[in-house]
């Protein structure tokens, strides 16, 4: 049985749309002209217990909207959705035990107290037994190693590890599912990998439900084994995130070094010249057009290598590409 | 490791959990307002400007009128008075944070735990509040204390004041609190709470005791929220007496009881409107 299911779930948001200038402001107030915007557009998908889930999209796509939905915050338009067998938005308070947000944008540790108080609070707060709850910080302090930052005001701790904190609040009434809005919107690469390091520790030894939302193709790279990608409210793609790469990918990345400077390329159908330098060349093969086994061996038959390289396009290319439905 | 502690509703300690739950968020509350003793502090100042300016006002019209007291109350009484009414007031910062919060979607961080969010609100505030009314009645009875001298304090309406002083913190969360509810439907409702509040300062006793408006303008600012706030509270503990007492206690309880209906009607249908665009 799924943990989280959704069917046809949508979200439409009403706005007042306000022409330039005083006189339009004026017959506005009068006769106002509403927009409809379909943030979230019949979308469905279920995830099983354990599954760690990149949800991701554009700016705009519906991915907070549907994290807000998931979790009882905001009430849909229209469609089902159970999470932990419960209807988010009619039983929230039920559902808030059984699991934990991040929104990276919005802190929910008390900014002016050191986070043991925000962690002391969330115990009461969630009806924990103190042994329990005691156990389970100390472990969740060892895998996030916060033991030095839990006595520090919140406002004195650096971004990352305040997302450090934040990610141990939510844990800590041993959620089922846990949501994560961005976690790693503007940490450097340490940061980032530490959080990803220990959200993955968490899933394999706990079996939580990851659901995370990101906008750092890392992220979903190391941590999630499905993507759902979502464009203008509407799931474009529910895959594996690795089968992303195989069955996107239509070039390859060739980067040669020469051992003369005065070396020449032929022109290929379907080779595109990225960047040229006194040894260096790095090309573009569409693989539906040329073959990279000919590519490579027209370039050696005309010129002696020093060094090959044959990359992937970056994740972030293929995604933009879905983004804009080219497949 | 993976424990949950599943809350059941059998569980006989299940109410008081639930208590203990608001208690902490009251203890958080007061803890963090104390992390910044020096800004509560310094509001003090300005309330000590206030009080002065109160003092040269009512020389002016005690003398002006050739009078030992007015409504049966000495200068140095409706001085008093007035100290504990102005301890009590209340700045626009609760219902700005509210709607901030509505605004820019920081409430969903509140609405996704296990409590209810205007009981959440309602320990934040008296967490907050009960430190500020300490600080300021501690500070504004020595100010008073050197400006006017003592009055006829009695100890037994102090306490019998307490349940006032709840009461006062209490109906101003829910007056506030309503107007935030509001900004579900409208873009800024502070500025009609703005107009609220200048009602609040003329009909509560913030600068004139309403006890001494003339006739029918007196009998009806008595039976309003306003006067039934901080300004009982200040007329309890100067001037006490048993049949105000009592109408000021079950006026509260009314005005309480129809304020929070008000939060339970305008809360249930406000947040199935709430719009959070964005992460």
């Amino acid at each position: 049985m799924p943990i989280i299911s959704v069917t046809n779930l949508t979200k439409t948001f009403r706005f007042k749309v306000k022409k330039e200038g005083f006189k339009n402001s004026l017959k506005s107030m009068f006769k106002a002209k509403f927009k409809t915007i379909k943030a979230v557009d019949a979308i469905s998908f279920s995830i099983e217990k354990g599954e760690t889930i990149g949800f991701i999209g554009p700016n705009g796509a519906g991915k907070s909207t549907t994290i807000k939905m998931l979790t009882g915050i905001l009430f849909p338009t229209a469609g089902r959705a159970k999470v932990c067998d419960l209807t988010p938005w009619e039983k929230r308070q039920k559902l808030a035990f059984k699991i934990g947000t991040v929104f990276g944008q919005k802190p929910q540790l008390w900014y002016h107290l050191p986070a043991i108080d925000t962690f002391n609070l969330f115990a009461k707060i969630y009806e924990l037994d103190m042994t329990t709850f005691k156990k389970r910080l100390n472990w969740l302090i060892k895998q996030f190693e916060t033991k030095d930052l839990i006595h520090t005001p919140v406002r004195k701790l650096s971004l990352g590890q305040r997302m450090r904190c934040e990610i141990v609040v939510s844990l800590i009434h041993s959620p089922e599912v846990i949501f994560l809005d961005e976690p790693t919107i503007g940490l450097d690469v340490i940061a980032k990998q530490q959080i990803r390091d220990t959200i993955k520790h968490i899933n394999k030894t706990e079996g939580t439900t990851i659901f995370l939302t990101s906008h750092d193709v890392g992220d979903i790279e190391k941590l999630t084994k499905r993507t759902i990608i979502i464009n203008k409210g509407k799931i474009i793609f529910d895959g594996k995130t690795r089968s992303l790469r195989w069955d996107y990918i239509h070039s390859k990345i060739i980067s040669i070094r020469f051992k003369d400077p005065s070396f020449k390329i032929p022109p290929i159908n379907g080779v595109k010249i990225i960047k040229r330098s006194e040894y260096g060349l790095k090309i573009q093969v569409d693989t539906s057009k040329a073959d990279v086994e000919n590519v490579l061996k027209r370039i050696m038959n005309k010129n002696k290598i020093a060094d090959i390289t044959i990359l992937d396009p970056p994740l972030e290319e293929i995604i933009a590409k879905i983004y804009k439905n080219k497949k | 490791m993976s424990q949950v502690y599943t809350a059941k509703k059998s569980d006989k300690f299940h109410l008081f959990r639930i208590f203990e739950k608001y208690l902490e968020i009251f203890k958080i509350s007061y803890r963090s307002t104390f992390a910044y003793i020096l800004d509560a502090l310094s509001n003090t100042i300005n309330y000590a400007i206030r009080l002065l300016i109160f003092n040269q006002l009512y020389i002016a019209t005690y003398s002006s009128l050739s009078v030992e007291t007015i409504d049966g109350l000495k200068r140095s009484e409706v001085i008093w008075m007035l100290m504990f009414v102005q301890s009590f007031h209340l700045s626009l910062r609760l219902l700005i944070d509210i709607i901030n919060d509505i605004k820019s979607g920081q409430i969903s961080v509140f609405l996704n735990k296990p409590f209810y969010f205007p009981l959440f609100q309602l320990s934040e505030f008296l967490g907050q509040q009960g430190v500020k009314c300490f600080i300021n009645i501690i500070f504004g009875s020595i100010i008073t204390y050197f400006l006017v001298g003592g009055f006829n304090f009695q100890i037994t309406s102090l306490l019998l004041a307490i349940p006032l002083m709840i009461g006062t913190i209490i109906l101003a969360f829910v007056q506030v609190f309503t107007f935030a509810l509001i900004s579900f439907w409208i873009e800024d409702s502070s500025a009609i709470f703005r107009i609220y509040s200048k009602l609040d300062m003329v009909l509560g006793g913030s600068i004139f005791p309403p006890s001494l408006f003339p006739g029918i303008l007196k009998n009806i600012s008595l039976l309003l929220p306003f006067a039934n706030g901080s300004f009982v509270v200040g007329r309890c503990i100067v001037a006490f007496q048993k049949d105000e007492y009592t109408k000021a206690l079950i006026l509260q309880l009314l005005w309480i009881t129809f304020f929070t209906s008000l939060i339970g009607i305008l809360y249930k249908k406000g947040v199935k409107k709430l719009v959070i665009q964005g992460g």
